[in-house]
């Protein structure tokens, strides 16, 4: 009774500045582009033109008989294609997403599109993936959704598709996955136990070496010692004879 | 990127595998030349113990 009342006052008031407004004032809605079922449905609530549209909230609208999320919507597309906003309509459009949630609809920022793009999606009515499929087309008709969101929409759409592929082989083969899996396993416990024994066979040969390395040093320090001791004996030799008989009795 | 570093542990592998071969062999090939030439000096050290042996049974009268 109350919100009633407010829309009578609201149609009472005078506006302000009579030649700046006038369009707004005189111009019907179906003139200025909403559906005449919309259009009607604001009239029997006497707002008649945009000037007293434009002193409403969205909390306003829930009032008006007949009016349902899809005519919201199209009053809110309305005001933005004018560049307005209505007072409300975000903490609105996070009502209509949780209401979709809750009827079991698979919104698009629940599918990972960001927050920003959603919100401008939302505000034309699109929030699950069928209605985005249904609009690809017309992405361009809606106000202030430049280039830079259609790309990411473009691109999140790809990669959905790419993730959704990846998953439908693995969902087809996850039998020939894991047996491959386990065959490659295999093979690389093969290369590397080849490797490991590899390893083994240096380490034992490596040993070997540095026996035969102290053999041999031991061996040339014998036959030093038999070379001197030849050395000495010839040049005892090349003494006289009775010397050395003499020393050997 | 993940790709190409697979790519290049498995070709590391490889290569480890062959340098490895390459080690054992140049190690198999050294140890060999090795007994060889202890074998000869070994021949000598008996020669030359030989020798020593006769000159001493000379001196000694023998």
């Amino acid at each position: 009774m109350e919100e009633q009342r407010r829309i009578t006052n609201i149609t009472e008031e005078q506006p302000k500045d009579n030649i700046t407004n006038d369009w707004k004032q005189t111009m019907s809605f179906t003139d200025l582009g909403l559906t005449p079922r919309v259009s009607n449905l604001l009239q029997r609530y006497g707002i008649t033109n945009l000037e007293r549209l434009l002193h409403l909230d969205y909390n306003d609208l829930r009032h008006v008989k007949g009016l349902g999320i899809k005519g919201k919507n199209e009053i809110l597309m309305f005001l933005h294609n004018y560049g307005y906003e209505m007072p409300g309509e975000d903490s609105a459009l996070e009502y209509q997403s949780l209401v979709r949630r809750e009827q079991g609809e698979e919104l698009l920022e629940d599918l990972g599109l960001p927050q920003t793009v959603c919100k401008a999606l939302n505000r034309y009515g699109i929030y699950t993936m069928d209605s985005l499929i249904k609009n690809l087309s017309n992405l361009d008709e809606i106000p202030n959704f430049g280039t830079r969101k259609r790309e990411i929409v473009v691109a999140w759409l790809k990669d959905l598709k790419s993730k959704e592929e990846d998953t439908i082989v693995q969902e087809q083969n996850p039998s020939q996955t894991v047996s491959s899996l386990q065959a490659r396993n295999t093979e690389l416990q093969q290369e590397n136990n080849a490797i490991q024994q590899r390893i083994d066979k240096k380490q034992i040969l490596l040993k070997e070496y540095q026996q035969l390395i102290e053999e041999k040093c031991q061996l040339l320090k014998r036959e030093q010692d038999l070379d001197r001791q030849l050395a000495q004996l010839r040049g005892e030799q090349n003494a006289t004879p009775k010397q050395i008989t003499k020393t050997t009795k | 990127m993940q790709h190409q570093s697979k790519l290049q542990k498995q070709q590391n592998k490889a290569s480890d595998l062959e340098k490895l071969e390459q080690e054992i062999f140049y190690l198999e090939e050294e140890i060999k030349k090795l007994k060889q030439a202890n074998k000869v000096t070994q021949i000598r050290i008996e020669r030359k113990s030989l020798e020593l042996q006769k000159y001493w049974l000379k001196v000694l009268g023998f």
